[in-house]
């Protein structure tokens, strides 16, 4: 693969930001309530991504180390900002639906996350279009769990009314397709899907779905002898929030032999979120847990 | 009286994680012991006060006086990142276990939504210099609150029998939404 | 010599109590409430607790599959939260609800986070407030005799204390929730499992003792002790039944006893508050599984320190954030002046793309207006400005203190000629704090119609108010003034109130009303 379609395969499909490495779940949770929200604010991050990519691509050489952080948040913060007034001067709607969360796209951990572990290392076209991978990947996650959301809290996608009364089988055929859609205007919408906690417990499903997924193919690969690291990242296991893979096992085992070395940083580093670093010897408590079942059973009566 | 109550509410009705969906990167990451999630709760609450009173004037005093206030966004991270900047400094001459447990996340709480979100917040509502500090406090109490009590439910079910595919990152948001409808109870009492 | 030893853990010493008896204790003690609710209101509540427990059993026989885990349906704990499930819902509500709320019971709240000893929150109530939020119309409507009415607790906030007969709410003849009506029958059931030693007392007392004495305090603050209203607050609503059986449920309140008093307390207050303060007149499930979030942390504070250890360390934990920066002046003054070029470069290149879209963003404002003005008045060809300075004012002299008219304009005709008005108000005294919407109105007094331009209230119970049935009740009317009703709206000037959203209809009727208030200023001064 050209290095440029290298890079949108990566950002789409193997590292998505939003289903493999699980970042920028501020907007993820939040603008997803519908499928439009989801749709608009992923595309929105996108055009900021190929700009500040683009720009901190052509800039790598001039940054000096030290500020860099605070210059990439500069150049960044100034591209929302425009990005800002074009959308108040063009599609005010989609302004008002993402309200706040626009400028907070400033302190989205992807845009940021690349600039620093890509654009500022590499050439502008791998850069740009390393952006568009990422963007779109993000884009296609929320897209997906907006409407996913929106289906299940009002019956809607993309302000279709699908399930529910109303639905758009029922009101605009005829026969059996009119039959179909009289049935599923049974549907009353669940709408906590639609509100904060729904928007947790989706997300927990799909990660834990995606999960098992992962473990299930780490598994195979275990056992046909093939490198894992597919289903890891390139920067390595430790910071990967997928406990199940063996690949992530191996490299905690190891780790634990030697004490990790840790890079002096002077500002904030990647932004790998660690939201589940230690693995607890899980061998321990299992190996109690069915004696002190059997024992119990020998002290009942 | 009327601000008390304004601060309360800031915290636990329309709480900044469980209601706006803010910090979510520290709430997962640094809730996994009560003694971290208090520091880190702690540093959040003195960042965004500060940040909330500073960002608050810097808009009022000099961006809306010279018709600048389009460059809020860029202002307001600079200002948090140096706050940020500030605060490590003093935490590790003066508190170096603490800076030390926080690690990592400490700088992060420039890129964390939640103070920029907040800040930005208080200028769109039109809040006085005053009442966006009390909402900054409040909502770092908010904050602090909720990742207190997400890192007391995890110890606790750090050791559950909980499903392969669930351990890690997704009980974790499942316990989020559980808080969540449980902060609920809170709607409709401003 | 096999087994002289025999490993295990913690505990040692046994009694002959099993899990099994238990729950056995606590349905029959669950008795009594449970063939009252069936007595008092009908098939369907039967139908229901049935419904709940059979599809508690059976979710969590097959999350244990699923799982493979052990299966422990036998142990009887699915039935017990299937039956408080039941007990906990209203009798109106559908089969397939009660369904769901035991699959989100069983499986999310209970089997997800490890199985039985091992959820934080209350898996009954949890269900019941997952079902709140997700159906708030059905999970709030109470029938009883045929008719939909209120709970004696919603009558008691909202007519006092006259509108109650404590009576029937000691026996538990009322509306409500299918097991919480009866104080009696939960009495019976809750001093049956102190006696045989099931739950300790000291959560329910504690509990329903610092909620009597807020209660109580709150009473003699407003207007002198009233004790047929401490006894209502009793009496009513689901306090008994969360008091003696959610509230001591062992795997979601502390174990140790100092913990217990704080835990019944905090119940206590936060059951006080969301009654009083909070927009629902029930606040018991709400206070229960908040509560058990804190479990964790008060069993924490209360924990009985082990011989010999002092106070904990504050233990080092992450990694290290060393940072070794070199003090080198040149470094940082290039450092400094690449900052500074960056952002001013930055900074310019920003207020150029300001000038440039500052006349397309002015444009599409003004289009949004003008939108909105339309739909609520589209026979005009332009609108307006008109000042409404002293809109403030006429509303306060005419009594409405949280409407504010923010603008207002002339809806004029093709030739010019005033044909009517555009406002727009905005009330403060919406359920979600503030609401805003425009209202058309015709010289003549006719309204126009309404729409929302701001609206935050909650999702399927104010946030009907969006829909056109509930606007349309306003439009093509010529009244003095609109008033809400809910028994069926009759005059011209009546509109049908909101189903469970009595603010919010009041908020959009007292909006309204003030329009045309200062319509009627307006039209007096030109006439």
């Amino acid at each position: 693969m050209g290095k440029c379609t290298e890079r949108l395969y990566n950002g789409i499909v193997k590292e998505n930001p939003t289903f493999v490495q699980m970042l920028g779940m501020c907007p993820t949770l939040a603008v997803t309530s519908s499928a439009i929200n989801g749709a608009g604010m992923g595309l929105t991050t996108t055009c900021i991504l190929v700009l500040s990519n683009v720009a901190i691509s052509l800039l790598r050489k001039v940054i000096p180390d030290k500020v860099r952080i605070p210059a990439y948040i500069v150049i960044i913060a100034s591209f929302v900002t425009v990005i800002q007034f074009l959308l108040q001067a063009f599609i005010p709607s989609l302004n008002d639906s993402l309200g706040i969360y626009i400028p907070l796209i400033v302190v989205n951990c992807i845009i940021l996350g690349r600039a620093e572990s890509y654009a500022s290392k590499n050439k502008v076209m791998p850069s740009l279009f390393d952006g568009l991978g990422m963007g779109l990947g993000f884009t296609i996650g929320l897209t997906v769990i907006g409407a996913f959301r929106e289906l299940i809290g009002k019956g809607c996608v993309f302000n279709y009314q699908i399930l529910g009364d109303g639905n758009l089988l029922s009101s605009n055929s005829n026969g059996a397709l009119k039959a179909i859609g009289d049935v599923l205007a049974y549907y009353k919408p669940i709408t906590i899907f639609v509100l904060a906690p729904g928007a947790f417990f989706v997300l927990a499903f799909l990660i834990a779905f995606l999960n098992k997924r992962n473990a299930k193919k780490a598994a195979k690969a275990a056992a046909e002898g093939k490198d894992t690291s597919e289903f890891c990242r390139p920067e390595g296991c430790a910071g990967c929030a997928n406990v199940l893979c063996a690949g992530k096992k191996a490299a905690e085992a190891q780790a634990e032999t030697k004490p990790v070395e840790q890079k002096t940083v002077a500002k904030p580093v990647e932004k790998k979120p660690e939201i589940n670093t230690e693995v607890k010897p899980e061998v321990k408590p299992a190996e109690n847990k069915p004696e002190a079942r059997e024992a119990g059973k020998d002290g009942e009566a | 009286m009327e601000l008390l109550l304004f601060a309360i509410g800031a915290a636990l009705v329309n709480n900044v994680i469980l209601s706006q969906f803010l910090g979510l990167c520290p709430f997962l990451g640094v809730s996994k012991s009560v003694k971290t999630a208090t520091g880190m709760g702690g540093a959040v609450i003195f960042v965004m006060t500060i940040a909330s009173c500073v960002t608050s004037g810097i808009y009022y005093g000099i961006l809306v006086k010279l018709h600048l206030e389009y460059l809020n966004t860029i202002v307001f991270i600079l200002v948090i990142a140096a706050l940020v900047q500030l605060v490590e400094m003093f935490l590790k001459k003066k508190v170096k276990p603490l800076y030390e447990a926080l690690g990592v996340y400490l700088p992060l709480i420039t890129t964390n939504c939640a103070v920029l979100g907040i800040a930005l917040n208080n200028v769109q509502a039109e809040y006085s210099i005053l009442k966006s500090t009390i909402n900054g406090f409040g909502s770092a109490l908010g904050f602090a609150i909720a990742i207190t009590i997400l890192a007391g439910i995890r110890e606790k079910i750090e050791y559950s029998d909980i499903p392969e595919a669930f351990k890690g990152t997704p009980i974790v948001l499942l316990t989020s939404g559980l808080m969540a409808i449980a902060f609920f109870g809170f709607a409709g009492m401003m | 010599m096999e087994q002289t030893f025999k490993i295990s853990s913690s505990p040692h010493v046994r009694d002959d109590g099993t899990t099994t008896g238990l729950m056995a204790d606590v349905i029959i003690a669950l008795m009594p409430a449970t063939i009252f609710g069936i007595y008092n209101f009908g098939y369907h509540a039967l139908f229901l607790v049935l419904t709940c427990i059979v599809s508690c059993v059976l979710f969590e026989w097959g999350c244990q599959v699923l799982f493979k885990r052990k299966v422990t349906v036998k142990d009887c704990s699915a039935i017990v939260t299937g039956l408080l499930l039941a007990l906990n819902l209203s009798p109106d509500v559908p089969v397939w609800m009660a369904i769901l709320g035991s699959a989100f019971a069983i499986v999310i709240v209970k089997q997800l986070f490890g199985g039985l000893g091992q959820n934080f929150m209350n898996p009954a109530l949890g269900a019941r407030c997952f079902l709140l939020i997700s159906f708030a119309g059905q999970m709030t409507s109470f029938t009883y005799d045929g008719v939909t009415t209120a709970t004696p607790l919603a009558e008691l906030k909202a007519n006092g204390v006259s509108a109650i007969n404590l009576l029937d709410m000691f026996k538990g003849t009322i509306p409500g929730t299918i097991g919480e009506t009866s104080v009696i029958c939960i009495l019976v059931g809750g001093i049956y499992l102190i006696v045989k030693r099931v739950i300790s007392p000291v959560i329910p007392l504690m509990y329903i003792g610092t909620f009597a004495v807020l209660i109580s305090v709150y009473s003699a603050a407003n207007g002198g002790f009233d004790p047929t209203y401490l006894a209502a607050h009793l009496c009513g609503g689901g306090l008994m039944l969360g008091a003696f059986f959610m509230a001591t449920d062992y795997v979601t309140s502390p174990i140790t006893k100092g913990g217990k008093y704080i835990f019944g307390a905090l119940l206590g207050l936060l059951t006080f508050l969301f009654r009083i303060f909070g927009g629902s007149a029930e606040g018991v499930s709400y206070s229960i599984i908040f509560a058990n979030l804190l479990v964790p942390l008060i069993e924490k504070v209360t924990m009985p320190k082990s011989f010999g250890q002092g106070a904990e360390l504050l233990k080092a934990e992450g990694s290290q954030a060393g940072s070794s920066k070199r003090v080198d002046k040149k470094s940082i003054a290039i450092a400094v002046a690449a900052i500074l070029i960056i952002t001013c470069v930055a900074g310019f290149a920003l207020g150029y793309v300001y000038d440039i879209t500052k006349e397309p963003i002015a444009q599409a404002e003004q289009n949004a207006k003008e939108e909105a003005y339309k739909a609520v008045f589209n026979g005009a060809d332009s609108f307006e400005e008109y000042d409404c300075s002293d809109a403030a004012d006429v509303l306060k002299a005419a009594g409405f203190d949280s409407d504010v008219i923010d603008e207002a304009v002339a809806a004029k005709d093709s030739s010019g000629e005033t044909v009517g008005y555009v406002f727009l108000v905005t009330s403060n005294e919406a359920y979600g704090g503030s609401l805003q919407l425009a209202m058309g109105i015709t010289t003549d007094g006719t309204v126009n119609g309404i729409s929302f331009l701001s609206l935050s209230e909650t999702a399927g119970l104010g946030m009907e108010a969006d829909k056109d049935t509930f606007k349309e009740q306003f439009a093509g009317k010529k009244v003095d003034e609109f008033k809400y009703t809910k028994s069926g709206a009759a005059a011209d000037n009546e509109i049908d109130a909101l189903s469970g959203a009595t603010i919010t209809t009041n908020a959009v009727t007292n909006a309204v009303n003030s329009g045309i208030s200062y319509f009627k200023s307006i039209e007096g001064g030109n006439n």
